[in-house]
């Protein structure tokens, strides 16, 4: 088996290696780490310590016979930073994951019908999707999670909302395009019903497309879900959460913390710059670009 | 049906097919709707089991034709007959029941097929759309198709996607397609011209064995002469959306009547004899936009036999004996 | 000899292997002929043509020589490939919509390239000796202050040759020129480029996959299949007794009218560019092919003054 060669390849690779690292975290980081992320009391045979808070980096403490390692330190809490920074992963990849598989599920269907159907549902659809598109989607998120309240359900619908429109454009530019393709007139003289062309012909020909979308907006979407936490919506403490973290971090920043904030944010930018690797790759690979002689 | 056994396969009275434009200001203001008229007046039969080409250049109105006869597209005017039923009066159920008789083979088979389907299964699709006969058999029919447009193993076939065939092997795909629901009439729309060379011939003689093996009518759609000639037993001649001489292939191409076959018959490259400098026709200019089109005889401006007469007078389709027609001031 | 070919290879690298799109071909062209280039799709005719004015992308390896006037246009460096484009060597694209600029008048094209290589002094000059050239190629000189798209298919083509005529090269490269134009302009063209022919007397290299304009146009044809030369000679000895089995093939293979209605296709399917067949490249669909033609590659061997590679007919 051949190297990597050329970007695509490179891209998926990293992209997929740390796309794969998050997901893992995700799955099993909150039960590796457990109460260390929202608690700072150790118990040691029945007795309570409580974790000094602030510790910094690389700090070993001892408590009732109980060493205790924390590489990345302590926040305000005296909670462990490493076990808020893994656990954290549960809740921000949940919600990514939930709002783009509920923008790619709605957008895709109203797109489709939309696209296919035409004539004025279409003309309202697309009026409507514009101008949701047109809205800054972190303000429309916040609009709506403010509305719903906290939990993950909630939190992913107010971010869903903001990437339908994403997929429902494309989706929907795909299908007006394939609506005049021969294989569809083909269909047609065949006998075919709409049902029929929608799922059988139109629907597997914008997947590639659906498909290399996913990624990016995964990526936007834990940015978005970060932007929420950090004003403090969405999220009932002590559940980890990077963007809160990063946000209670950002005021202790000054007072020369740095590592309650810094970790947090690290975490985010590398968890987004997975997905979007992993997302540009996908793109390049199944929309090629360049044209083969 | 209502349609009555031993009536041809198809007539075409008088079709005409008009496309509405998009309203520029000055239509507003001059209150005015213009047309597209791709299909102006057009009448034609065919005969059963035999092949009728229907040659022209862009904007001829040909492949327009094609799409009016199978449903893809509505006649602004006239009749379309099916084995003597007017579509217009069918029911839902008997119109579907007619229109699964008439199939068609695409231009270009690099776009005529779903490139995320597999070649099998697109071939089978007519037929469980159609719902025709429990599942299983459905794919025994479908590999017969395949095998009977030359593409063995079947099975092999079958599982491919289009990207992993030849131009000439796609069409072949599109052909079976066409003939899974064993149709009575096939519109074979231009499907060489996007073809390989090689492969051109092959299609032509799978087209014609298909057509005596199973007892097909074929309406085969060309701008290219040495084809028709190859596979045709009548011809239509069409320009600008109207039909300018028709007749057996072999009166028509031997002796044309009308300046514009025989500019057609001219204009094509000749391999080895010199063609007579007598017969040589040489037509001014190029084809006007299918938007304006020239008064009288639409070919008037670029005719070296134009009079006043045809620059006024839009000439008749004439029945000038032995099954031929004309519409030429020349002939009348 | 003006133009000589030798043992052309261009190798292509796409995501699914290498595609070799030539194999070593050798060819020449004389002052003053026209040389027909036939072949289908995947004979590697427009990667030739391509080659020679060296204008394939930059993902393509090439080698051999191409000998113009003495020197090998493959080495040489930039600056002096772009003074001889279109002044000594000039081409011809099969869609007259894409080889102009969209954005600029007719007469804009032409006084660049003037300009460009010092053959106008003033942009008037450059403009009224286009109008003379367009005037001679039918099409009226006002068109010379439009944009393409206000051209029909044939004007846009006649200002392409135009444009290529213009600098007086000495060889032209038509690269199915007719292709995309209705039936009875491609009349118009074709004759045209025979009147062109007799006029100014350069060489062509008249790319297509049509046999019936090699033979109106063309002096000699060189008959090309999967990358390799199948057989050269004079257009009329070739069309009336061909010599390799393709050309044969070829030739029954498309109908001509007044003729038999049958015609007799090829076995077979195109070879894939990235694996072609060993041997002869043409035996799998080959009538006489044996296991010679399964191994063994024919060399293209001169037969009194026709060249042929073919184990049986050379």
């Amino acid at each position: 088996m051949r190297g990597p060669r050329g970007f695509p390849e490179w891209g998926l690779l990293v992209g997929g290696v740390i796309t794969a690292a998050f997901l893992v975290l995700a799955v099993v980081g909150s039960s590796l780490v457990g109460e260390r992320a929202v608690s700072s009391t150790v118990y040691v045979d029945g007795r309570a310590y409580q974790i000094p808070p602030l510790l910094p980096p690389g700090t070993t403490i001892e408590v009732g016979g109980l060493v205790l390692h924390f590489p990345l330190g302590t926040d305000q809490l005296g909670r462990d930073v490493l076990a808020r920074v893994v656990g954290g992963a549960r809740f921000v990849l949940t919600v990514a994951f939930f709002s783009t598989a509920i923008s790619a599920l709605l957008g895709t269907l109203l797109g489709l019908i939309s696209g296919y159907i035409g004539g004025m549902l279409d003309r309202a659809l697309s009026l409507f999707m514009d101008s949701l598109y047109a809205f800054p989607g972190l303000i429309l998120a916040i609009a709506i999670a403010a509305l719903l309240g906290v939990g993950v359900l909630n939190i992913s619908l107010a971010i869903a909302v903001v990437y339908i429109p994403s997929f429902f454009r494309m989706v929907r530019g795909v299908v007006l395009s394939l609506k005049a393709s021969p294989f569809v007139e083909a269909a047609l003289v065949a006998g075919a019903s709409s049902w029929s062309i929608v799922l059988k012909h139109i629907l597997p020909n914008t997947l590639p497309q659906i498909v290399s979308l996913l990624p990016v907006t995964f990526a936007d979407a834990i940015i978005t879900e970060a932007g929420l936490t950090f004003l403090g919506l969405g999220i009932e403490p002590p559940t980890p959460d990077w963007g809160f973290d990063l946000n209670k971090g950002r005021q202790f920043f000054l007072a020369g913390y740095w590592w309650i904030g810094l970790f947090p944010g690290l975490m985010i930018v590398l968890s987004v710059l997975g997905f979007l690797l992993l997302g540009e790759a996908l793109n390049d690979l199944l929309n090629p670009r360049k044209v083969e002689a | 049906m209502r349609a009555t056994s031993g009536a041809e396969p198809l007539v075409v009275e008088n079709l005409k097919v008009y496309y509405p434009l998009r309203r520029t200001l000055e239509d507003l203001l001059r209150g005015r709707r213009r047309y597209l008229r791709a299909v102006d007046g057009v009448s034609l039969r065919l005969a059963e089991k035999t092949t009728l080409a229907l040659v022209g250049e862009s904007g001829s109105g040909k492949t327009t034709i094609a799409r009016a006869v199978v449903g893809l597209v509505e006649p602004t005017a006239g009749r379309i007959l099916l084995w003597g039923a007017d579509l217009r009066t069918l029911e839902r159920e008997e119109l579907r029941k007619v229109r699964r008789l008439v199939q068609m083979v695409f231009q270009d088979p690099s776009t005529s097929l779903n490139p995320r389907m597999k070649v099998g299964d697109q071939v089978k699709y007519p037929l469980d759309v159609n719902e025709l006969g429990p599942p299983e058999e459905r794919r025994e029919r479908a590999l017969e198709a395949l095998e009977l447009v030359g593409l063995k193993p079947a099975e092999d076939f079958y599982n491919r996607y289009p990207h992993q065939l030849s131009g000439g092997q796609r069409q072949r795909v599109a052909i079976a397609r066409a003939i899974v629901l064993r149709p009575r009439l096939l519109i074979a729309d231009e499907p060489i011209a996007n073809v390989d060379v090689s492969a051109r011939a092959q299609i032509l003689e799978l087209l014609r064995e298909l057509k005596e093996s199973m007892g097909l009518s074929m309406v085969y759609i060309t701008h290219d002469l040495s084809s028709a000639w190859s596979i045709a037993d009548s011809v239509v001649v069409m320009y600008l959306g109207k039909v300018v001489e028709s007749g057996g292939v072999e009166e028509v191409f031997g002796e044309p009547l009308h300046p514009y076959t025989r500019a057609l018959l001219h204009a094509v490259p000749a391999i080895g004899a010199e063609k007579a400098a007598a017969e040589a026709i040489k037509l001014k200019g190029e084809i006007p936009n299918p938007l304006e089109i020239p008064s009288g005889c639409r070919l008037h401006p670029r005719c070296p036999f134009a009079t006043d007469k045809c620059r006024v007078e839009e000439p008749e389709l004439r029945d000038v004996g032995r099954g031929r027609f004309v519409a030429c001031h020349l002939y009348s | 000899m003006m133009l000589q070919v030798q043992n052309l290879w261009v190798k292509y690298e796409t995501r699914r292997g290498v595609v070799e799109a030539l194999s070593g071909v050798s060819l020449s062209v004389q002052e003053g002929e026209v040389l027909g280039l036939v072949g289908e799709s995947g004979s590697g005719k427009s990667t030739l043509g391509l080659a020679i004015i060296r204008l394939l992308p930059r993902s393509a390896k090439v080698g051999g020589a191409v000998r113009f006037n003495g020197r090998d246009l493959l080495q040489l460096p930039e600056d002096e490939l772009r003074r001889i484009r279109g002044r000594e060597i000039s081409m011809v694209f099969q869609d007259p919509f894409s080889s102009l600029n969209p954005v600029m008048r007719i007469g804009d094209h032409f006084a660049e390239l003037m300009l460009e290589h010092g053959a106008a002094k003033s942009r008037d000059e450059a403009l009224e000796a286009a109008g003379n050239i367009l005037e001679r190629l039918g099409v009226p000189r006002e068109r010379l202050g439009d944009y393409p798209h206000q051209l029909s298919g044939g004007q846009r083509q006649r200002v392409a040759i135009g444009l290529a005529l213009i600098l007086k090269p000495r060889l032209v490269i038509a690269d199915e020129i007719t292709t995309a134009l209705d039936a009875l302009v491609e009349r118009q063209i074709i004759d045209l480029v025979k009147e062109v022919k007799k006029e100014y007397k350069t060489s062509m290299l008249f790319i297509t996959h049509n046999m019936g304009l090699v033979a109106e146009v063309a002096d000699r044809v060189c008959v090309m299949y999967a990358g390799k030369v199948a057989e050269v000679g004079g257009v009329r000895e070739v069309v009336e007794d061909p010599r390799h089995p393709y050309t044969e093939a070829l030739l029954k293979s498309v109908p001509k009218i007044g003729g038999s209605k049958r015609v007799q296709p090829i076995p077979g399917e195109p070879p894939d560019m990235r694996n072609p067949p060993s041997g002869c490249r043409f035996h799998p669909r080959c009538p006489l092919a044996t296991e010679k033609c399964r191994l063994e590659e024919p060399e293209l061997v001169n037969v009194g003054g026709r060249y042929v590679a073919c184990h049986f007919r050379s």
